[in-house]
């Protein structure tokens, strides 16, 4: 299943993958010709582990189901090590075995992987059967589309082709209106010009979309920083007002 | 009725036996024929070429036997070619001893089997259906919301309905699909090869157990 064996070379992993912690664990059981209703849990729970801490340090993310089966694994092993109550009588003893769960889980998850090698011969015996015309005798030949094999998903499926197919309803183009930091700048001194001094909040109408706040604030600091207007504030959290440098010098 | 057309007919009459027929359909069908369609194909055929529907009143059991007896005797031949029923619809396949010679001529790959986990997950669905998400996870002790879904895109299961379990689950099934897809004449056919496995088989399990004990 997994080895991490130290060689001149580095390491030699070799990593088997299962399906879930109770392929794992039927893996380990099977490997040590353990009997699958008197597990060792003790060993068995040390094994899986490992296993765990090998995946662990190969960086190699596990489902969550490993962990919780690592718990479980660990909660029968602790529930073993206690002394049961009800030691009077040896039937008791029996119901109480903390592995049951876990065996008949084990058992039933079996059964049903050793049928998957039927399905499986199945399958690859198929996949060496064409039908006339060259297709692969295991294909869908269409001819099983019957209406008993439809389901709520082929359904939902079609029902979404026809949304699809509809043609979309005419709709009026609505043109996105593009602002731009020159034209706010323009619009900006042009108010000073005409004011004198304007008030900063008089630059951000309360209609306004975003966009445009946006621009008209970028033209704003481009104005600042190019030392055309200075932004004042008499005092704190009072009205920021804009005026223009060097009016007297143009 | 124009002479060639009689002259036809005539050789419909004196050409064929009911096995000759049926044989060619299932031939010439693009799709694996059912018993149902070939009788009410004779059943019609009967009815507007009185002279010619000698098979009309033929029924489902005498169709099946005579394809059987077509089956039958196609095994004994060396010829590379079955006739078989596949989910009660019947068509030629070639014997799977010569799929390496026609994959070569076909100049194909072998086609791509199902993974683990679809597998176990399909035989789950098989052996317990109908059965919810839920109680195929915990036989698996894994999450199989991925694998079922891509097994009902492959067609291979469905959804049944719901189950009047809390939050009402949906059900699935195995499809005609799922036996097309591994060759098989219906889903007895599978629990016979292991019936050990259906939703009653349960209990050997149990009874293993208190051996035990």
């Amino acid at each position: 299943m997994f080895s991490l064996d130290e060689t001149e070379e580095g390491y030699k992993v070799d990593l088997q993958v299962f399906e879930g912690p109770l392929d794992l664990l039927l893996h380990l059981i099977r490997k040590d010709e353990l009997d699958i209703y008197d597990i060792p849990i003790g060993e068995i729970t040390r094994q899986y582990l490992d296993y765990l801490d090998t995946m662990k340090r190969l960086d190699i993310t596990l489902a969550g189901e490993f962990l919780v089966m690592a718990a479980t694994l660990t909660l029968i092993k602790s529930r073993s090590l206690l002394p049961s109550e009800g030691t009077a009588s040896g039937e008791d003893e029996e119901e109480d075995d903390p592995r049951l769960e876990l065996v008949r889980q084990l058992v039933e998850y079996k059964k049903y992987k050793d049928a998957t090698r039927t399905l499986l011969s199945l399958e690859s015996r198929q996949s060496e059967k064409y039908l006339p015309g060259g297709k692969a005798a295991l294909g869908d030949s269409g001819g099983f589309l019957s209406e008993e094999d439809l389901s709520v998903t082929d359904i939902l499926k079609a029902f979404r082709e026809i949304l699809k197919n509809r043609p979309v309803p005419p709709t009026g183009h609505l043109k996105p209106i593009v602002w731009s930091v020159p034209e706010k700048i323009e619009l900006i001194l042009g108010k000073i010009k005409a004011a004198g001094r304007i008030p900063f909040t008089a630059l951000f109408p309360e209609t306004a979309p975003n966009g445009e706040i946006i621009v008209t604030f970028l033209a704003l600091l481009e104005l600042v920083k190019r030392s055309i207007v200075s932004a004042i504030q008499e005092s704190e959290f009072s009205e920021i007002t804009i005026t223009q440098n060097g009016d007297a010098a143009r | 009725m124009n002479g060639e057309e009689e002259d036809i007919l005539g050789k419909i009459a004196e050409a064929s036996s009911l096995r000759q027929i049926l044989g060619a359909m299932v031939f010439a069908s693009p799709v694996p024929l059912s018993v149902q369609t070939i009788r009410k194909t004779l059943q019609s055929i009967s009815e507007k070429h009185p002279e010619a529907g000698a098979y009309g009143d033929v029924s489902a059991y005498d169709i099946k036997a005579a394809l059987e007896d077509i089956a039958k005797d196609l095994r004994r031949i060396p010829f590379g070619m079955d006739l078989v029923e596949i989910a009660g619809a019947w068509r030629f396949q070639t014997q799977p001893g010569c799929g390496k010679w026609v994959r070569a001529m076909l100049k194909e790959d072998k086609p791509a089997g199902l993974s683990q986990s679809q597998l176990e997950t399909l035989a789950i669905v098989a052996y317990r259906q109908p059965i919810s998400r839920s109680e195929i996870e915990s036989i698996r002790g894994v999450g199989v919301d991925h694998t079922i879904r891509a097994l009902a895109e492959m067609r291979l299961v469905k959804v049944s309905g719901r189950s009047d379990l809390p939050g009402h689950p949906f059900l699935y099934v195995t499809t005609s699909r799922f036996l097309e897809k591994l060759g098989l004449r219906s889903i007895e056919e599978l629990y016979d090869l292991d019936p050990a496995l259906l939703r009653g088989g349960a209990k050997p399990v149990q009874e293993e157990l208190k051996g035990l004990e």
